[in-house]
Formats: structure tokens, C-alpha cells, sequence
């Protein structure tokens, strides 16, 4: 009797034992990632060179979308910081860059801090550089020419309790994250704060040849040499007594090449009737500046407020365009003299941008301009060759049935081409820079938004209505359309290199968990596509 | 946690067993070098062709303290069938995103069957099949994970008592693994399948509850089972894709989630027939 009471107090500890070290086992956390809900707010897809990116950012994390030669996606996941706050592309689509700010506040040592994560854009995305920042800011903005990035604090950026909202950080993309990079700016501050910034090519200015980032604040604008950031930055001060002049827009010019005294940037302001060109010269000897150059302002009446300028070469030699909706004109000013010369236009134009590269010089190696408006319907053309003394034979309008809100440029091999995005964007005009004739594209009902392959060959048009299932191919070169019906709504497309080399156009379903339809960008077909749903579900390591 | 607490209230019916079954008198196991006891046990069993419960209580009063009997059997049983639960500690991360926590329970139905009836060592064949179904969410998206397991395997028992036996096994198996997760905002579900190889290395013991019939007619013996051990699981891919789209013409590509290996610790319960 003793025994089998033994033996069942035994038994009946054992399975307590066992079953509470099963009951406590059972109790491991979740992962958290199954639990975060899908945002898709502030975290648009991004087509790049090799790869469609899809911040999921809920999960601290990027995927990417790069495409196989059968047209298979091989999803990567990238992990990014805490907080995520902004992304920017290089103009290439080779590198994705994304802005955390960490965990606001910073309690715990083991918080993350904020920071700029460079993602390869290539067919093989992988994670490259990861810059460590000092402050959880949300504006960023990359250089053209992807050598630098600006981080800086946007009007978003309130959380933190003391900050001073001009202080810059810039990052040396070419260089490996270290103690010296990124670099703290610390901009002198009238009372402004920044709003936008300019990257201007190499400048031979006094002391050498170097790039300059132009700030521009509320109020002033600030000239960083970005070959030498921990400089003290210049700052020009714009605003006198009571009246404010804010800063919209910059153009920049190196002037001959050899010549290290005529580089200029010139400043327009909003509601002012003034451009001021400033020189860049030599410091003076008894200036006790640590640069070797210093801006020295000009401010020159254009007549009305400008809306767009840029330098241009006519036959007469460097000048300043500026556009003057008020005066239905395009002025050119003399940047030494001051002078200003008047291309009566004949409509309200308000944007321009110089094609001669496209289209060539001309006889007098002049610039051509396009110039474009957002209230009338015309687009022009401005041959800046023959300004002097016979200005009116040099434009030549192109009549539109709305005005132009966007312009898109096309790469070669089409880059003769220009894209005109009508406001209702139910109307696209495709302008031939060449021919100067003006190609009607239209697009259902709702309206579509348009993009173009990164090898100039095709434009892609997505409904913007939301759930309709349908992108449409445009060739540039033929301009004829193809319309793709897909299963599924179509929030995103966009072209991207295979990994064989071809090109596959990846179409984002943007509902749900989201998907996506992988398509032969050349020969897009659906009975020949791959269809990828809940992907958002995928890829967690 | 359900199934923790599945797991908790079956512990809770293993350690109330032994009170509702009456306290057996201490016998020696009847083995082949004691052939008179087997002699005894036919003897009682001629007097009392009744199949009844074995109450060793009982006996005892109606034999006036003497010396009893009780109806088990002379030698192991071959046949068994079993119904209880298995339930395993999942710590694989592929588990995640259909459960909120670690513990899978399964039902277990078996069968076992011995062709040599030997003592106080024995060896079984045996054969279970299990089920279990977990649910959760996944990123606000209803997910589901039926799991099936079909195995057989070997027990080898060590009965040195006829009121219970230590046993331990070695059990192979095939687990199918069905996976579903519903994106009703896309209008599909998507579906996963795959089947892995799994073994079970466990130990436990079983307690004999009572006998119905008297020796050498045939007796059925009822057992509480509970064992522990280990599963050894191979890792399921768990790829998706949307189920119930029978158009030919269209290709799906897969979406992976993180593999699951359904192996872990395993604790196993039941309720057992042998006869």
C-alpha cells in the first residue's frame, strides 16, 4: 500500500513539474512585427534603378523589390532604425536613402539614435553605409551630383524639447561613416530657419575650385563650402527694417571657364520685384574672413516679380532670364551692368527651363529656353540667340487646350522629348523639342499619373482613381499606347532593370497587405505576368 | 494561452485520477517463473464470470482478508487504443504569426499493438495520429495553422508493478502543415501546405486505473497515461500563395513567411484501453 501511494505522490508531482514548466514556457512574447498593423501613410513606394522600395515602416524595415530575368521577385528585407521620418533617391536610382529619427525621447541607453541608412538600388539591394546623426530631424534633401546629403529640422520636428532649428547636418556620402562625418552645422540665424537648399556644380571662385550649398532661410540665404563644412558658413542678410524678403529661388552660374572671378548666384524673392546676383570675388585684404572668396550682392529690378530665372548664354553674352508673369515678358538681365532687356512673350509664362543641351545652340550660340505656364495654356520656345534687336522673331508659342502643371523630362535616347502633365491629368501632351509639335495623350476619366522609365523608352500612366486595375504604356519613340488590365487595383508602377538586363514594369497593388504584378516592361501581357500578394507579410527573418 | 490552459486542466484531471479509482491491493505482477499465481487468478476467475470493475476493496471483504486476486492481466495486453491530447512547446519564430503564444495542442488517437507479450519488459508498436489548430493575427489579417501528424513508432514498457508501467518511445512522424491568412482588403486568401518529418523521444508513465473481466476470458484494463519528451521537427516552408483561383493563365509568385519547425518540448496525455 505504501508503494503505490509512493509511487502515485510521485507520478503526481511529475506531472505538475511538467506541466508547469510547459505552461511557463508556453508564455514567450510574440515577435512584435506580427502585432504592427500595416501603415502606409508618408511611405510611398519608390522605383529605382534595380528595385521597387516599400518602406514598411511600422516594422522598422525596407523591402525591396528587385526582378529576376523570368520575372520573379526576389523580395529583400532591409532593416532601417526606429522612427522613421523621410526617404530621397539619388538622381540615378542606384542608392535609397532613409532619414530615422530613433526613439524620441531617448530614455534607455539601448534607444536608438537617429540616423541615415544608404541602400544599394540595384537589382542586388543590400544595405550599405548607416550614418549615426545627432538629432532626430526629418528633412532631407540629397545632392544631384549624390556626393552630399543635408539633414535638417523640418517644420514637423517638434517633439524634441530644445532644438535649434538651424542646425544642419551634413554627410559625406563618398566617405565611410567616422567621427568627422556627418558634420554639425550651426547656421548663423537673423530669426529664419531653413527652407530649402541648392547644390550648386564645382565653381571656380577665388581659393580654387569647389561646390557651395546655398541655404535658404525665411529671410536670408547662407553659402556653405562644402569642401571645407566645418568653415563657418556666409551669410547674406536680405532683409532690412520691417520688410521681410523671402528667398523662393536660386540659379547659379560658373561663368567662363578659367575665369575664377565671375562665378554668381543669383536670388529671387517672393513678392518682390528684385533679383539680387551675387558676385563671388575675392575677399578683400583687410576682411579677416576664413574664406578665401566672399559674395558681394547686386540688386537689380526686373520690372515684376520674377516666377523663374535661370543663366543663360545669348549673343550678347551671359544673362540672367528671368520670367515676369506681370509683364507677360521674359527679362534678360546684364549680371555686370545691371541692364535688363525684355522678350515680350505674349502670354503669362511662369516656368522655364534651358533645352539647349537637348536641342542644340543656336546659330549664334545662343541658349534656347522652353518656358511653360500654370495659368495659360501655351508652351514656348525662346531662342536667345537672336535677342538683340529682333526679340519677338525668337519665340515660338505652341498653343494647349490647359495650362501646364508639371513637366517631365525623358533621358535619352528620347530626351528630345518633354512630357506636359495637364492639370485635370486627364490630358498629357508629349512636345517634341525637335519638331516642336505637341502630341495629345489622354487618359481615362480620372485622370492618371504619369512617369517615365529611367532608359527614356517609355512612359507609364497609373489611373488615379483608387481600386481600378489598369497601367497604360506609352512608347516614346512611336508614342503609340498599350492598356494593361491587371486583377487587382493600381496604386504604383514602375520600370525597373532586370537582373538579366531586360526590363520588367512591377505594378504595386497598394491594398491589403499589398501586392504586386511583374510584367515584361517591353511586352507587357498579363497571361504573361507574376502575380505577388501579401507581400507586406513576407520576408521577416 | 488556451492551450496552455488546455494543457493545465488535463494536468488537473491526471492528479484527480487516482481518487476516483479505488486504492488495488499490492500484488506481485504475475511473470512465467510464477506459473501458480497464473493458476490462481484462472481459479478466481471460474468463480466469478462476471465482467466487472476490479475493487480490490471489494474483494478483500468478500474473502475475509484472504489472500486476492484481482482481475489483471496475466501477461501485457497486446492491443491498446488511447485518446488524449499532445501538447508541444513551439519556440520556433515561424509559429508567431498564428498563435500569441507558444503552445500548440493537438488531440492524440492511437493504437498500439505488441506481438510479444513478455514481462516486466515489453515492446509496443504503435501508431497516433494528431490535430491541432492554432489562430491569431497577423499585421490585423486573420491567420490560421491546422496541423496534422501521422506517426508510428516503438515503445518499449517497464511494468514492475501491475499497477502501472514506465514507458518510453521513439516515434516518427509526418506533419502536415496548412496555413491560411485572410486579406479580406484584397479580397483574397492566401494559403500555404507542406508536409516535414518529425520524431518524438519521450518518457513517461502510466497508471492503471482498473479491469473489467476476469482472466482467462478477456480483460480490458483502462491507464491515465502522461509522458514528456522532446520533438525533433523538421522546418516547414511555409510559402503562400492566393487559394481558389483556378484561372491557368495566371502565374502567382510565392510570399515566404519565417519557416516553422513544429519541434519542442511535448507533453503528452491520455487516456488508454488495453486489451
Amino acid at each position: 500500500m505504501k508503494t503505490s501511494r509512493s509511487i502515485f505522490q510521485g507520478l503526481t508531482l511529475v506531472v505538475l513539474a511538467g506541466s508547469t514548466a510547459f505552461a511557463a514556457a508556453g508564455c514567450d512574447p510574440r515577435s512584435p512585427e506580427w502585432s504592427a498593423y500595416l501603415d502606409k501613410t508618408g511611405a510611398l513606394p519608390v522605383g529605382l534603378q534595380g528595385s521597387v522600395a516599400i518602406v514598411d515602416h511600422p516594422t522598422n524595415r525596407v523591402l525591396m523589390l528587385p526582378v529576376e530575368g523570368d520575372l520573379t521577385l526576389v523580395p529583400t528585407a532591409i532593416p532601417i532604425g526606429h522612427g522613421f521620418a523621410n526617404t530621397r533617391t539619388t538622381t540615378d536610382g542606384k542608392r535609397f536613402f532613409v532619414l530615422t529619427r530613433g526613439d524620441v525621447p531617448r530614455k534607455k541607453s539601448t534607444d536608438q539614435g537617429p540616423s541615415l541608412q544608404v541602400i544599394d538600388g540595384g537589382s542586388s539591394p543590400k544595405a550599405l553605409d548607416k550614418y549615426e546623426l545627432t538629432d532626430p530631424l526629418s528633412g532631407l534633401e540629397i545632392d544631384p551630383q549624390a556626393e552630399f546629403a543635408v539633414v535638417y529640422p523640418s517644420a514637423s520636428d517638434t517633439e524634441t524639447f530644445v532644438q535649434n532649428p538651424n542646425e544642419l547636418i551634413l554627410v559625406k556620402l563618398q566617405e565611410a561613416p567616422s567621427a568627422s562625418n556627418p558634420v554639425p552645422i550651426s547656421l548663423r540665424s537673423f530669426g529664419g530657419r531653413p527652407q530649402a537648399f541648392t547644390f550648386t556644380p564645382e565653381l571656380e571662385v577665388p581659393g580654387g575650385k569647389r561646390r557651395l550649398l546655398v541655404t535658404s532661410t525665411d529671410r536670408d540665404i547662407a553659402l556653405v563650402d562644402l569642401s571645407a563644412p566645418d568653415k563657418p558658413e556666409i551669410t547674406v542678410k536680405l532683409t532690412g527694417g520691417a520688410d521681410v524678403l523671402r528667398p523662393v529661388g536660386t540659379a547659379v552660374t560658373d561663368g567662363e571657364a578659367g575665369v575664377d572671378t565671375d562665378a554668381r548666384i543669383a536670388v529671387r524673392m517672393a513678392n518682390d520685384n528684385n533679383v539680387i546676383v551675387m558676385d563671388l570675388l575675392p575677399k578683400p585684404a583687410n576682411s579677416d574672413s576664413p574664406h578665401s572668396f566672399l559674395p558681394v550682392p547686386n540688386i537689380n529690378d526686373v520690372g515684376g516679380v520674377p516666377t523663374d530665372m535661370a543663366f543663360v548664354n545669348t549673343d550678347g553674352g551671359l544673362r540672367l532670364a528671368a520670367l515676369v508673369p506681370s509683364k507677360k515678358s521674359l527679362t534678360l538681365l546684364e549680371p555686370v551692368t545691371g541692364t535688363t532687356t525684355d522678350v515680350d512673350l505674349g502670354a503669362p509664362f511662369d516656368r522655364m527651363t534651358v533645352v539647349t543641351d537637348i536641342v542644340g545652340e543656336t546659330t549664334n550660340g545662343g541658349d534656347i529656353a522652353l518656358v511653360w505656364s500654370t495659368s495659360s495654356a501655351n508652351v514656348a520656345f525662346v531662342a536667345l540667340g537672336v535677342t538683340i534687336g529682333k526679340p519677338y522673331k525668337s519665340v515660338e508659342r505652341v498653343e494647349l487646350t490647359e495650362p501646364v502643371s508639371s513637366v517631365l523630362d525623358v533621358p535619352a535616347p528620347n530626351a528630345h522629348l518633354k512630357i506636359l502633365v495637364l492639370p485635370s491629368r486627364k490630358n498629357f501632351i508629349v512636345l517634341d523639342l525637335l519638331t516642336r509639335t505637341a502630341s495629345p495623350i489622354l487618359a481615362g476619366s480620372g485622370g492618371a499619373n504619369a512617369n517615365v522609365s529611367r532608359n527614356g523608352e517609355r512612359a507609364w500612366l497609373v489611373p488615379q482613381a483608387q481600386f481600378a486595375n489598369s497601367v497604360g504604356q506609352l512608347n516614346l519613340a512611336t508614342l503609340h499606347p498599350k492598356n494593361v488590365y491587371l486583377n487587382y487595383g493600381v496604386t504604383n508602377a514602375f520600370e525597373i532593370e532586370r537582373r538579366d538586363g531586360g526590363r520588367a514594369l512591377v505594378a504595386i497593388h497598394g491594398a491589403g497587405t499589398m501586392g504586386a504584378t511583374v510584367f515584361d516592361a517591353q511586352n507587357p501581357a498579363l497571361d504573361r505576368s507574376t502575380e505577388y500578394l501579401g507581400l507586406l507579410l513576407g520576408e521577416f527573418q | 494561452m488556451r492551450k496552455v490552459a488546455v494543457a493545465i486542466a488535463a494536468t488537473a484531471f491526471t492528479c484527480a485520477a487516482p481518487v476516483w479509482a479505488d486504492e488495488p491491493a499490492e500484488v506481485d505482477v504475475p511473470t512465467k517463473e510464477s506459473p501458480a499465481l497464473v493458476t490462481n487468478v484462472a481459479a478466481a476467475s471460474e468463480t466469478n464470470s462476471e465482467i466487472q470493475l476490479d475493487n480490490a476493496a471489494l474483494n478483500r471483504a468478500f474473502t475475509g482478508g484472504e489472500e486476492s486476486r484481482p482481475a489483471i492481466p496475466a501477461r501485457p495486453h497486446r492491443f491498446g487504443v488511447y485518446l488524449g491530447f499532445r501538447a508541444t512547446n513551439v519556440k520556433s519564430s515561424g509559429y508567431d504569426p498564428y498563435s500569441d503564444s507558444d503552445a500548440l495542442a493537438q488531440n492524440a488517437v492511437g493504437f498500439s499493438f505488441s506481438p510479444w507479450r513478455t514481462q516486466p519488459w515489453s515492446v509496443h508498436f504503435l501508431a497516433e495520429w494528431n490535430y491541432g489548430n492554432s489562430t491569431s493575427y497577423v499585421r490585423g489579417y486573420a491567420s490560421d495553422l491546422d496541423v496534422n501528424r501521422l506517426a508510428v513508432g516503438a515503445e518499449l514498457r517497464w511494468m514492475p508493478k501491475s499497477r502501472f508501467y514506465l514507458y518510453g518511445k521513439v516515434v516518427p512522424a509526418l506533419v502536415h502543415t496548412a496555413a491560411e491568412i485572410d486579406d479580406w482588403d484584397l479580397g483574397v486568401s492566401l494559403e500555404s501546405n507542406s508536409w516535414t518529418p518529425m520524431v518524438d523521444i519521450s518518457a513517461g508513465a502510466a497508471l492503471r486505473l482498473g479491469t473489467a473481466g476476469k482472466e482467462p476470458k478477456r480483460t480490458v484494463s483502462f491507464w491515465l497515461m502522461m509522458d514528456w519528451g522532446y520533438a525533433i521537427a523538421g522546418q516547414a516552408t511555409m510559402s503562400f500563395l492566393p487559394a481558389n483561383i483556378d484561372d491557368p493563365t495566371r502565374t502567382f509568385g510565392a510570399v515566404n513567411l519565417p519557416g516553422l519547425r513544429l519541434g519542442g518540448f511535448v507533453t503528452r496525455a491520455a487516456f488508454a484501453i488495453t486489451f
